[in-house]
């Protein structure tokens, strides 16, 4: 009687005999990794320079009830250098008194400098590193990607929450793409499609998002500036993008700025030989600056084939830029083509080098719901 | 005054046991390579090895409810010597139905060893970076080692309520990640050969086995459910699932990245954002709550093992418990044969191959041998007859 | 349910067995002393006879007195124990009064008898002795009638919606308030005798019909086969008869409200009382006890349901939270969201122990606040703990030797471990939270699992009376399943929860409701 109780105890007794901690490592014993920033080491070409952002729990308000906000950097920030990622953070693990912590890192920051030689070898420890997340956002600095790091922005204590805020909120609005590290991965393994990555650029106190990077394998080959990635998040994500400013013809110093709330997107291949994307944009209009002195509808009707004429032009000259400059198909066409044509086209072209010439068009279809508060 | 009761247990398990069973022993650490062993070689088309693989299984299935069927209440154990053996001279098929039953235990006791094994990698590797993977293979024996003191229906029981353990965290990590997904990368299905579909099944079969437990625990169900429905329900059940984690895992990754990761459906989880949950990196959570899903199948077949011992040599429960006791320091030592984590996918998919040798030859060799007897016994009824 | 049979064939048998070696034959010790002898027709004779058995005992009452009949006669009883009126008025009286002709006194329960060991047990039960010169019988006249707590709330178990009566020290009246609710001639009560030296009175109650037969047998038996010198409480009885001494959760369900007695009566439950105690017991208990309360089946089913709902989550929130905590913030900190982790780092960064440590010891503080609170009189005690609660909590914060999320959390769990309707069950529970905080400091989630599949192994082990704990959740039963997260509508609750083999299945008949 009460045996099993005897082996449930033993189990216990037994578990605890066994075993000690090996993995508990409680917070603070953890310098937890925000950011990580790499650049080419200006000395020696050879290096990278890894530059990390550590929060210092201390000082930040709200620890044990003393204000913290005391304008005192409420982070640390590191610089090492070495052959590999790796060998750069056992570098910086010599000068810390706690473990690295990368399992909290939201932000891979690369300088376009590194960007551009590829960045194949910093991902493979990215990729191998259980702690690190898929979820966090690589992003590509203009300049030294340090300075991403070093920014001050007050508004945050800790300038990545900042950071994070900054990409999330332009997410929910649609005007960021939600470029992963998962995303990175994904798309350089799979045969069809092209990476791309955020743009920053970076300031004593601030930063600004200047559009994406896009890569071409695992190099970066070109930007594209914010416009031209809205277009982009229209025919690739179905987002939105953000307001867009139009001069209007016959007028001088008149704009006309249309906000699209919704997008939808379609892709067309004709015979496999050629592609044609439908996008249609629904939004309002939020700006006029000048009186046209026309009957609502046919104001309507007007601003619609004007935003119309102007965002197929801006895709066109996207679509130049992307195919012929860059030669990197970011929009997703080779996976389209692969899913329906595979036997007609996929199996007998090379899309890396037959995507140039692939003829594509882009057809908008502009739908003006409403004009704000004001009539007309 | 001791109140738990004797032999009173026989043929208890319900329908829905009897789902639960099955169920929770096919899906256990297989899950976690699933989409990169079915893509391998179906690429996009990874899902319908599952189908296949299920369908493939449940022929097996059947033959093992109808061995059950015509010999209601014995065990594997039980019916071998009378499959292998003559009325006239019963040590025959003592003797002949050794082999039989020595295979069947041997190769469920190494897929004990190599599924705690492969759970013990996948810890060690992406949670508890630190701990000894001795530890981890050790606290799930002792796991292990506590259902053993027990009997058949409380196995049943505590299959049942971990079912709900196992399901759900497959349905939500599938159904969070189709936010990310891109059907895209399914199409097109019709570019594979016959031939590799054949592979592509091949290479996943270590997720369909586990049922051969039932061997076993068929005898205890309870004798008007109908078995058949209850083997086919199971295996539709672990289908469907491992169905929606391949399609998951192809949709969101595509093939070509599903090959380079060591467990995608970890890495599906990880790459899963639940908007509104407190809680951000949930692959901890789950491999906390799949230690149910390995456990179960774990378990499962350790208990068959030693139950089976126990039939075999007529013995009761002390003996049970004596067993599994000892038996584990073996086992323990079996599962750190393999030296490195390609030597253990090696050694799992060679437990698929006996699997597939276990789970189709068997039963068939079983059923020649029953018919041959048959035709046997009629002839001889008929001779005495004339 | 088959196995149910076949484990009451299985005690059975044994019972027979245990029989016929002549273990199982009921001894009563402290009444052995009592020499097995009749009285004699001599009233002093009987009187030494009787007094020689209490010995020297100042509060055995000898009233002697002369019969109308001029025949010698003594009351013999103990003080306190009786009804003074009723010996005086209908006892005394009555016999010395000329006028009444009836030859017996007029109490409302009478007995004759003319055994020694009898007349003992019954004057030690608060019965008066008659004896009359030149009569062997005496009688025994039930004048029990003592100083009793009247029928008040439940302390324990109280409810917003619900009768208000509970059950008090006194056992008949405990009956009374079962039969006051349950009108049916088919409620037996069985009376049995426990405690050698206590002989405490017991009453199993069942209603023929719905119980199980066996299921009674077994309950019965089992109380036969408790040999304790002392019953002191009902605790006594539940500990004697559960199936598996050692487990950490109650296998058989107390109570201090009659209704819920009442309920489980109709649900095929055998009730247990026990004189000198005002909670009963209730067998075979299953897991839904830990979250089930009378008044859920008082309410409207919604609010019920969600109640229930609450009261699951806070009995895993007083389960699971600390070592949840330790988990997180020890083992995966990468789970919190980056912005809550730094925060909880700014708080952590003065503590010195590790979590584990901290939460032992917190949650330990709060085990002997809880007790102190428990153990001080009335008024003094919530403020005690709110003091202590507040004025260490906030100090222990200041002085950086525990993180504000550590109090939180150790307020909630305690907060959460009170919810659940059974006092019994929230111990279990409570208890059961430090070996999963241990756990979890060692192999953070992996180790809760662990713990909790050891937990739900026990638990399908468990079988309460036969019937297993964890049903009807695991042997799965979809009727049983809508009183059991849920608590479905009365008037779909057509039959009765079939995990006791209860006998009469319909709850609610069909013709009996008209649509």
């Amino acid at each position: 009687m009460g045996k099993s109780f005897r082996y449930f105890a033993l189990l216990i007794i037994c578990t605890i005999l066994l075993t000690g901690c090996w993995d508990r490592r409680e917070l603070e014993e953890r310098a937890s990794v925000l950011a990580i920033a790499i650049d080419q080491d200006e000395k020696n070409e050879n290096l990278y320079k890894m530059t990390v952002q550590i929060p210092i729990p201390i000082k930040i308000a709200g620890s044990s009830g003393k204000g913290g906000g005391n304008n005192a950097d409420a982070v640390k920030i590191m610089s090492v250098t070495g052959r590999t990622v790796t060998d750069a953070s056992n570098n910086l693990q010599m000068r810390l008194n706690q473990r690295l912590f990368l399992g909290h890192t939201r932000i891979l920051a690369v300088s376009e400098e590194v960007a551009r030689k590829g960045i194949q070898d910093i991902m493979d420890s990215f990729r191998r590193e259980p702690q690190i997340r898929r979820l966090l956002w690589p992003i590509v600095v203009r300049g030294k990607a340090s300075t991403l790091l070093e920014i001050k922005p007050r508004i945050e204590p800790i300038p990545v929450v900042f950071l994070m805020g900054l990409i999330e909120n332009g997410m929910k609005l649609g005007r960021i793409p939600d470029q992963t590290l998962g995303d990175y991965f994904n798309q350089t393994s799979n045969l069809t499609m092209e990476p791309f990555l955020n743009y920053v650029e970076a300031s004593k106190n601030e930063v600004s998002w200047k559009g994406v990077a896009v890569f071409r394998g695992h190099k970066m080959v070109g930007k594209l500036d914010d416009m031209q990635t809205w277009i982009l998040l229209q025919l690739r994500n179905e987002k939105p993008g953000g307001d867009i400013v139009i001069t209007l013809p016959k007028t001088k110093n008149g704009y006309v700025s249309f906000r699209p709330h919704f997008a939808k997107k379609k892709v067309i291949i004709h015979n496999s030989s050629s592609a044609t994307f439908h996008c249609e944009l629904q939004g309002d209009i939020v700006e006029l600056t000048e009186d046209l002195k026309i009957p609502a509808e046919q104001f309507v009707l007007q601003m619609q084939a004007l935003i119309k004429k102007e965002m197929e032009n801006r895709a066109k000259k996207l679509l130049q830029q992307v195919q012929k400059q860059y030669n990197s198909d970011i929009l997703k066409l080779g996976l389209t083509l692969r899913a329906k044509h595979y036997q007609d086209y996929w199996k007998t072209h090379n899309w890396k080098e037959d995507f140039r010439d692939f003829p594509v068009r882009v057809t908008y279809t502009i739908k003006l719901r409403r004009l704000g508060m004001e009539m007309q | 005054m001791s109140r738990r009761e004797g032999h009173g247990w026989h043929q208890t398990l319900s329908m829905w046991q009897q789902i639960c069973l099955i169920t929770s022993t096919l899906i256990g650490v297989g899950v976690l390579t699933l989409p990169r062993t079915t893509s391998s070689k179906l690429f996009e088309a990874g899902w319908i090895a599952p189908l296949i693989g299920s369908a493939g299984a449940y022929v097996s299935l059947w033959l093992i409810v109808k061995l059950s069927r015509r010999y209601p209440g014995e065990t594997f154990i039980e019916y071998s010597h009378k499959v292998w053996g003559s009325v006239r001279r019963p040590w025959v098929g003592k003797v002949f139905s050794l082999p039989w039953i020595c295979i069947y235990l041997v190769y469920l006791y190494f897929s004990t060893a190599v599924v705690s094994r492969v759970f013990g990698e996948v810890v060690v590797t992406s949670v508890l970076l630190q701990t000894p993977l001795e530890v981890v293979l050790i606290t799930m024996f002792l796991l292990v080692l506590f259902l053993c003191m027990h009997e058949v229906e409380v196995v049943a029981r505590v299959n049942e309520l971990l079912f709900p353990f196992i399901i759900l965290p497959l349905l939500f990590i599938a159904i969070a990640s189709f936010q990310k997904a891109e059907f895209g990368n399914l199409l097109p299905i019709n570019h594979v050969s016959f031939h590799s579909m054949l592979e592509g099944v091949y290479e996943g079969i270590y997720s369909y086995s586990g049922f051969e437990i039932m061997f076993v625990f068929f005898a205890y169900a309870q004798q008007n459910t109908n078995r058949e429905l209850a083997g086919f329900y199971s295996l539709l059940i672990a289908a469907l699932l491992y169905m929606l984690i391949v399609v998951a895992g192809i949709s969101v990754f595509g093939y070509e990245e599903l090959q380079r990761v060591t467990w995608p459906t970890l890495e599906l989880v990880k790459t899963t954002q639940v908007p509104g949950l407190i809680l951000e990196r949930l692959e901890s959570a789950f491999l906390a709550v799949w230690v149910s899903a390995v456990f179960t199948t774990v378990a499962n077949a350790y208990y068959v093992v030693v139950y089976s011992l126990r039939q075999l040599f007529r013995k009761g429960i002390r003996f049970q418990r004596i067993v599994a006791a000892a038996l584990l320091v073996p086992l323990f030592f079996f599962a750190l044969i393999p030296q490195n984590i390609t030597e253990v996918f090696k050694w799992a998919s060679l437990l698929g191959l006996s699997s597939l040798v276990i789970n189709l030859l068997f039963p068939v060799v079983y059923w020649v041998a029953i018919l041959i007897r048959d035709m046997v016994t009629r002839r001889e009824g008929r001779n005495i007859d004339g | 349910m088959s196995s149910l049979n076949q484990f009451f064939q299985a005690w059975q048998k044994r019972k027979e067995a245990l029989q016929s070696k002549g273990l199982d034959q009921h001894s009563n010790k402290s009444m052995e002393s009592v020499s097995d002898v009749t009285l004699t027709t001599n009233v002093e004779e009987n009187i030494q006879l009787i007094q020689a058995q209490f010995g020297k005992c100042d509060d055995l009452v000898v009233r002697r007195f002369q019969t109308k009949s001029k025949a010698q006669a003594a009351i013999v009883f103990i003080d306190g124990m009786v009804d003074r009126n009723v010996i005086s008025d209908f006892i005394i009286r009555y016999m010395t009064t000329p006028d009444i002709t009836y030859q017996d006194p007029a109490t409302n329960e009478l007995d004759l008898t003319d055994k020694l060991r009898q007349i003992v047990r019954n004057i030690l039960s608060g019965c008066a002795v008659l004896i009359i010169d030149g009569c062997q019988n005496a009688y025994l006249n039930n004048t029990r009638g003592w100083d009793r707590r009247s029928v008040e709330e439940p302390q324990t178990e109280s409810v917003v919606r619900g009768p208000r009566d509970g059950f008090c020290e006194t056992l008949c009246v405990n009956a009374a308030l079962i039969r006051f609710r349950l009108k049916d001639p088919n409620l037996r009560v069985r009376h049995m005798v426990v405690g050698e030296r206590t002989q405490t009175d017991i009453y199993v109650m069942y209603i023929d019909g719905i119980a199980y037969p066996p299921m009674v047998e077994e309950v019965i038996a089992r109380i036969e086969s408790v040999h304790l010198d002392s019953v002191l409480e009902s605790g006594y009885i539940e500990q004697m008869i559960q199936d598996r001494r050692w487990s950490p959760f109650p296998q058989i369900q107390n109570t201090e409200r009659p209704d819920k007695v009442v309920a489980n009566l109709l649900e095929g439950k055998i009730g247990i009382l026990v004189d000198g105690t005002p909670f009963g017991l209730i067998a075979p208990a299953v897991f839904s006890q830990f979250y089930q309360s009378p008044e859920d089946y008082y309410e409207r089913f919604y609010i019920a349901t969600l109640i229930r709902f609450i009261r699951i989550i806070s009995i895993s929130i007083a389960l699971l939270l600390p070592s949840l905590y330790i988990a997180f913030s020890s083992f995966h900190p990468e789970m919190i969201p980056s912005r809550l982790v730094i925060a909880m780092a700014a708080g952590r960064s003065t503590v010195p122990f590790p979590s584990l440590i901290e939460a032992l010891f917190m949650e330990l503080a709060i085990e002997i606040l809880r007790e102190a609170s428990v153990r001080l009189p009335g008024p003094i005690g919530p403020t005690i703990g709110i003091v202590g609660a507040l004025v260490v909590g906030e100090a222990a914060v200041t002085a950086g030797l525990v993180s504000p999320v550590m109090v939180i959390i150790v307020a909630v769990t305690t907060i959460g471990s009170f919810a659940s309707p059974s006092y019994s069950a929230a111990i279990a529970i409570r208890m059961l939270r430090f070996p999963v905080m241990i756990l979890a400091g060692m192999f953070g989630l992996y180790g809760i699992m662990l713990f909790l599949i050891v937990i739900l192994i026990h638990l399908s082990s468990l079988k309460s009376f036969g019937v297993p704990y964890m049903s009807p959740l695991s042997p799965l039963n979809l009727n049983g399943m809508k009183d059991l997260f849920l608590r479905a509508p009365h008037h779909l609750m057509k039959r009765r929860p079939m995990m006791f083999h209860v006998q009469d299945k319909i709850r609610i008949r069909e013709e009996d409701n008209p649509k």
